[in-house]
């Protein structure tokens, strides 16, 4: 049942579709334009929405990248004025020889340690001059190989910052090595009276930066590294990782980049990068946050603006459905009462008249004009009717000139014959005849006077035919007051005479009978003539455009028209007939009295 | 009643589309915060001797939705006491567990037995390529490039190769070693020594101080220890080269008590673990290719790669 229901929906929609219907026009179309708007409304404030959490983010990103910068010069300025304090205040006015340089160097190591690892004072060939914490050199060391030596030597104005590297200069237990940033600069060392050329090494703990950075690098998303100007990696979450291959950095490229926000591809990715350049050193802390992960927080937002977006969607197109319904239905009912009247149904009160002021009022006005239109038809059908009728009449009231030329013709045989009773009956039947003809003009008269008719016709072609035939009329007294249209037995007699008994010897038979059956009257002209054949007999009772002399059947055919124009279709002139046996002919007629025909709508004489 | 109808069937259907979205928009959500969880298991009392390789996983798990634990089972307990850790990790819902095992071979029979293999990896202690999901040190070809690099340093006629156990890994590299030194000018000689303290610094002591031997080759922290010691308190230097990745073994070569040392890269292995459980596990032969081994020596220990390797920052 539910199948047979969305097939049926389903041809619906097809042929609505085939149609174009309004309903689908309305709701295709306003579903369209909802959807396209809603997805342009959503995208436009999805992408600013993203884009500002993106900038949000990034502006964050930058503000940890200026914490930790700041941090970091605290701290690079915190080493250096170590440093200067130790170059100005120790080492330029004190010898070399004085014991005071040890004491000074551990009193400022002391107050300093949980950054420091330690303070070496180093002459130029290599010499270690002091240290704090006072310290072994390991075995074997050549201070002059040191790469921060060496840099030193080269620059002898500027603080120098090593790489990260692990102190192995000085001897330590338990197995404890150091990760160290070396603080170098060239000094002026007084030697009992002389300058010699020495370097002041002040080795920062490596950890202390360590934990500027892993404390910013711990949750969140992305990373921030360190790197040199060089490119060379101080600090990486993944330092370990990346120099035993087994992660990959794009630190050489970030040395190129300037301070600021850039977007790079990395490893098929694309990371935001914040560079922030530190001063002295030429370090740069770059901030890495792939792309992706700066909107991730968002992620839920999306999934829930997905289930909000299919919803809506799912409002609108229910909604369009639903209003386009309300709007076509009346529509739709309206074009219902149209394909009736389309097929010849003019009931007025069918037009559907409902909906929108302006469906109403078509309605009205679809209403409006079936019932001009039915009336004008009405008047139209009407106006036929009369005309044909006038036109029938006009042609059964014709008489016919021979009968009028014989009938008198026999007049005058009479008269002269001296005949005269005979002849004043004949013209007395004659006037009678012509009288009912007439009959005023009126076309409806009782059946008693159209059976007199009859009776001056039958009188009259007796004569003229010598008695050659006989007519016995026998109507039912009931329906003598009843009404029938003029002359339409007449000319059924005259059939009789003029086809069958008329050319009988003297044994001619032709019998008039008026009767009631089933609230109907009946009207019967039998002859017991030659009979019509089948062919002919059917052809007699349709319309003859012209006359094609005697026995055309216009007569016939016109009896009946008149009847059908007069009364209804069920009424009407019915022909029966046997060869060699005769003919009846069978009038229909409903049983109405003058009264009550002319009490009907329309009906007049 | 048409339309009765039709609102009807909207708010059923609204309704049901709603709860639809919801349903996914939960499960998503729960999916999302369903982070992996990787355990070690590891053989040992302490994790003193795998810092590097916890700093290597806990470096992989970085970026990841992961979660990575560590556990030991101190070595009294033996294999036993590993398997039972295991299987209580799994039973609390551990995605994959890394085993470094005392006993490779028991555990790779409990693990395909109990059919977990899809669920375990094996790291460090074991045989090269015999597993799929394992990350191993080739000691096959550590042994041959120490034994090269001994060769081609070293001074002594004589050495001697020292260990405490003999376990798989002993094996191949003692194997390996005497393989290559076959056909060199060194005499190699094996010994097996007792793991006991005293007994082991003091016999490593009497031997260097012997005279028999210009030095010694240690296969394991035990033996490396004892003659670290040895060396320190001995008149005459001898050679000592050593198989370790522990810290101090790193301190003795820094402080010159020993000549060279192999280093395994537990660091690595421990990335490597992760990651691979991460991608699904069961890490294709051909792609465990990497060296995962150092030698290193007085000149190159700080050098600018190895001193990274080999010196784990001080936190």
């Amino acid at each position: 049942m539910k199948e047979l229901d969305v097939k049926r929906q389903l041809s619906r929609v097809k042929r609505a579709s085939k149609r174009r219907s309004i309903q689908l026009i309305i709701s295709f179309s306003f579903t369209i334009v909802s959807i396209l708007s809603m997805a342009f409304m959503t995208f436009a404030f999805y992408t600013n929405y993203i884009n500002t959490a993106k900038a949000t983010a990034i502006e964050n990103n930058k503000q940890v990248i200026e914490q930790i910068s700041w941090n970091l010069n605290s701290y690079l300025k915190n080493m250096m004025r170590i440093s200067d304090s130790m170059y100005y205040n120790v080492i330029k006015n004190l010898d070399l020889t004085s014991d005071t340089m040890n004491k000074e160097m551990d009193l400022l190591y002391e107050a300093n340690k949980d950054n420091l690892i330690s303070i070496a004072c180093i002459s130029q060939d290599g010499a270690l001059i002091s240290a704090a914490p006072i310290a072994t050199r390991k075995a074997g060391v050549d201070f002059t190989d040191q790469s921060w030596f060496s840099s030193t030597e080269e620059r002898i104005e500027n603080f120098h910052f090593s790489s990260p590297h692990v102190q192995n200069m000085f001897e330590s237990s338990n197995y404890r090595y150091y990760w160290v940033v070396s603080l170098t600069r060239s000094v002026d060392l007084n030697y009992m009276g002389y300058n010699r050329r020495g370097i002041l090494l002040v080795d920062m703990n490596y950890s202390a930066i360590e934990q500027m950075f892993s404390r910013v690098n711990k949750g969140g998303t992305g990373y921030v590294y360190l790197i040199d100007s060089e490119g060379e990696i101080i600090y990486h979450p993944k330092q370990k990782a990346i120099y035993t291959g087994l992660v990959n950095e794009n630190n050489t490229l970030a040395a190129t980049y300037e301070d600021g926000n850039h977007i790079e591809r990395f490893e098929g990715k694309e990371r935001s990068i914040i560079v922030k350049t530190v001063g002295y050193t030429g370090w740069k802390i770059v901030s890495v946050v792939p792309s992706k992960d700066l909107a991730a927080p968002y992620n839920q937002l999306r999934a829930f603006m997905l289930i909000i977006i299919t919803v809506t969607i799912f409002l609108i197109v229910y909604g369009n459905i639903f209003i386009s319904k309300i709007v076509t239905d009346p529509i739709r009912r309206l074009e219902d009462s149209l394909n009736y009247i389309e097929h010849g149904k003019f009931d007025e009160s069918d037009i559907y008249i409902g909906g929108s002021h302006e469906i109403r009022h078509l309605g009205r006005t679809i209403k409006s004009l079936v019932g001009q239109m039915h009336k004008l038809m009405d008047e139209r059908v009407k106006e036929q009717k009369e005309k044909r009728k006038s036109e029938l009449n006009a042609l059964q009231a014709q008489i016919n000139p021979h009968f009028l030329y014989n009938t008198l013709d026999s007049v005058i045989w009479m008269i002269e014959a001296e005949k005269y009773p005979e002849a004043i009956s004949m013209i007395k039947s004659l006037a009678s005849l012509f009288r009912i003809s007439l009959s005023k003009g009126n076309n409806i008269i009782t059946i008693k006077d159209e059976i007199t008719h009859a009776r001056n016709y039958l009188a009259i072609q007796k004569v003229r035919y010598k008695n050659r035939f006989e007519a016995n009329i026998e109507i039912d007294p009931e329906i003598e007051n009843c009404v029938t249209i003029k002359l339409i037995i007449q000319p059924l007699i005259e059939n009789a005479i003029y086809h069958a008994v008329g050319e009988m010897e003297d044994d001619g038979l032709i019998d008039i009978k008026g009767y009631e059956k089933d609230g109907d009257i009946y009207i019967e002209v039998i002859d017991n003539g030659m009979g019509i054949p089948q062919d002919v007999l059917d052809n007699l009772l349709t319309e003859k455009t012209e006359s094609k002399g005697k026995g055309s059947g216009i007569g016939l055919w016109n009896i009946n028209q008149r009847i059908n124009l007069y009364f209804k279709e069920d009424y009407g002139l019915k022909l029966y007939s046997e060869l060699d046996e005769g003919t009846r002919a069978v009038i229909r007629l409903p049983k109405l009295t003058m009264e009550e025909y002319l009490g009907g709508e329309g009906n007049e004489k | 009643m048409k339309n009765k109808k039709l609102i009807t069937g909207f708010i059923v259907a609204v309704v049901l589309l709603l709860v639809v979205e919801s349903y996914i928009y939960i499960n998503n959500n729960r999916q999302q915060k369903n982070h992996t969880k990787i355990t070690f298991v590891v053989t040992g009392d302490n994790f003193d001797n795998y810092e590097n390789m916890i700093a290597g996983a806990e470096t992989a798990a970085m970026d990841e939705d992961c979660f990575v634990d560590f556990i030991n089972s101190p070595t009294e307990y033996g294999i036993e006491g590993e398997i039972e850790l295991l299987e209580r990790q799994l039973t609390d819902g551990a995605d994959y567990i890394v085993t470094v095992s005392s006993d490779y071979e028991a555990m790779k029979e409990y693990v395909n037995k109990a059919n977990v293999s899809g669920k375990v990896l094996f790291v460090e202690n074991g045989i090269y390529g015999d597993l799929k999901n394992s990350i191993m040190v080739d000691d096959k070809e550590l042994a041959g490039d120490f034994a090269n690099y001994i060769i081609e340093k070293s001074k002594a006629s004589k050495l001697l190769l020292v260990s405490t156990k003999e376990d798989i890994n002993t094996k191949t590299l003692r194997t390996e070693i005497e393989n290559a030194l076959e056909g060199s000018d060194i005499i190699l000689e094996y010994r097996l020594l007792s793991a006991t303290t005293g007994t082991i610094n003091q016999s490593m002591y009497n031997l260097g101080q012997s005279g028999f031997f210009d030095g010694f080759i240690t296969l394991d922290y035990e033996t490396l220890e004892a003659a670290a010691k040895a060396q320190s308190k001995l008149k005459k230097s001898v050679e000592v080269y050593s198989v370790d990745n522990s810290k101090e073994a790193v301190y003795y070569l820094d402080s010159n008590l020993i000549n060279a040392l192999a280093f395994k890269d537990d660091y690595s292995m421990g990335f490597l673990a992760v990651k691979d459980a991460l991608a699904g596990n069961l890490r294709k032969q051909s792609e465990s290719d990497e060296k995962l081994y150092y030698i290193s020596d007085k000149e190159t220990i700080h050098s600018d790669k190895l001193e990274k390797v080999l010196f784990p920052f001080v936190k």
